[in-house]
């Protein structure tokens, strides 16, 4: 079923179920987003997205990003000033927690927010926002949920099963991937990959030619297992990308040379 | 702890029924428990930890035999059970979420008992004393203390 919407005066038609978000990019409406991915189920935890609604005469500023529109008539309006006030407020409580995050001061400054009251740091400090980009693509992408929040109020935080190692961590840094804050930090060194925050420790595999460390021997375990092969060999013959291209490189070369015909004898 | 587990027929929306039950009988959560629950019901360890640090009614150390329970929600938190929190605090010499070092008392702080009414309400061993003051609340636990000597 479609349905009507109009975005700042635009009329527009969703099929039902679209989230204002959307509705409004497909129509070329920008709105700023900090916790949504495109690959991930909304959440709506940052609140920078928020727009004002008028349905039917009922007003409110909602998070456009898991707003689903279901019936027809909806107004929205993306740029009004009670917008970019909620959205500054928002926003300003995301600084307060992580006054050292640049994605956030970034923003501050291209929205011109007032941060006089904030202590806005060099030093990175707490760089959570607890945006759950992180935990999402665990659960929803890898399918491992090695991680998930814990706590609740101000203890509020990311974290793997109480607070150590977790086992269905394949080391795939997809986590890292999507963190828009830089606060999951990987460290690769003497063969063994590193996530900072959740103490994963994974033994790498070696490449076959120059012994550098491709990837966790666990995922390329999972990797394996998905695509229906045996999981004992998960470690053997791995190459990295770059000695691959070469070796891929060098069979090509030495192929015999083919005699194209020229360009007019296409009969 | 099979049997608590089988007594929710292995059923995943029991998840939070079967993490109080464990916890009655361990007087905490194990980590062991909470991995064969994940194992069992096939919910993965993360949300289980998830849930066991989101309530206040779970507890990943091990408790004392009695618990304290001070409720600080709304109704109880305006006729100020924040002080006898404070009192028992003292009295007990460990901070609300500790136990005592003999073991005998947890403390803890809770957020509405659902006896709002009865307000400033302390549970001790699940058993709700209402309308205390600071004094009552520091007698009760005296008595409590004698009685279980
Ligand atoms: S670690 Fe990064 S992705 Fe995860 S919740 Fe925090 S800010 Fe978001
Ligand atoms: S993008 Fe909508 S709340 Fe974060
Ligand atoms: S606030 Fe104490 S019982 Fe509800």
């Amino acid at each position: 079923m479609m349905i009507e919407v109009k975005i700042n005066g635009k009329p527009a038609e969703v099929p039902a179920g679209t989230t204002i978000l959307a509705a409004a990019r497909s129509c070329g409406v920008n709105i700023p987003t900090l916790c949504h991915h495109e690959a991930l189920e909304p959440f709506g935890a940052c609140r920078l997205c928020l727009v004002a609604i008028d349905d039917a005469g009922r007003q409110s500023i909602v998070a456009a990003c898991n707003y689903p529109l279901e019936h027809s008539g909806l107004v929205v309006e993306t740029g009004t000033s009670a917008v970019w006030q909620a959205r500054k407020m928002s926003l300003k409580l995301l600084l307060a927690r992580c006054p050292g995050v640049k994605v956030l001061q970034d923003l501050a400054r291209e929205w011109a927010v007032d941060t006089k009251d904030l202590l806005l740091t060099e030093d990175r400090g707490e760089e959570c926002i607890l945006c759950g980009r992180c935990v999402r693509v665990c659960r929803e992408v890898i399918g491992k949920s090695a991680i998930s929040f814990a706590f609740r109020g101000v203890e509020r935080r990311v974290s793997a099963p109480f607070d150590q190692e977790p086992d269905a961590c394949l080391g795939c840094t997809a986590c890292a991937f999507v963190c828009p804050t830089g606060a999951v930090k990987v460290i690769e060194q003497n063969g063994r990959r590193l996530i900072a925050p959740w103490h994963s420790n994974l033994e790498q595999v070696a490449c076959k030619e120059c012994g550098r460390a491709v990837a966790p021997l666990k995922m390329l375990a999972h990797l394996r297992g998905l695509a229906g092969e045996e999981n004992e060999q998960a470690g053997e013959g791995v190459f990295c990308s770059r000695c691959r291209r070469l070796k891929t490189a060098a069979a090509v070369t030495a192929l015999p040379e083919v005699k194209f015909p020229g360009p007019f004898m296409i009969p | 702890m099979e049997q608590i587990i089988d007594k929710y027929r292995g059923d995943s929306t029991a998840m939070i029924a079967i993490l109080h039950d464990l916890n009655a009988a361990f007087r905490y959560l194990p980590r062991e428990a909470l991995e064969i629950v994940s194992d069992r019901l096939s919910v993965p360890l993360s949300y289980l930890y998830s849930a066991a640090t989101f309530y206040r009614s779970f507890d990943l150390e091990p408790c004392g035999e009695h618990e304290i329970q001070v409720c600080l929600g709304t109704a109880c938190h305006v006729r100020g059970s924040e002080r006898i929190l404070d009192a028992l605090s003292r009295r007990l010499g460990i901070k609300p979420g500790e136990t005592t070092a003999d073991g005998k008392f947890t403390l803890k702080r809770v957020n509405c008992l659902g006896a709002c009414a009865l307000g400033p309400l302390v549970s001790i061993d699940q058993k709700h004393h209402g309308h205390l003051t600071i004094h009552q609340a520091e007698r009760l636990l005296e008595a409590y203390k004698d009685e279980h000597d």
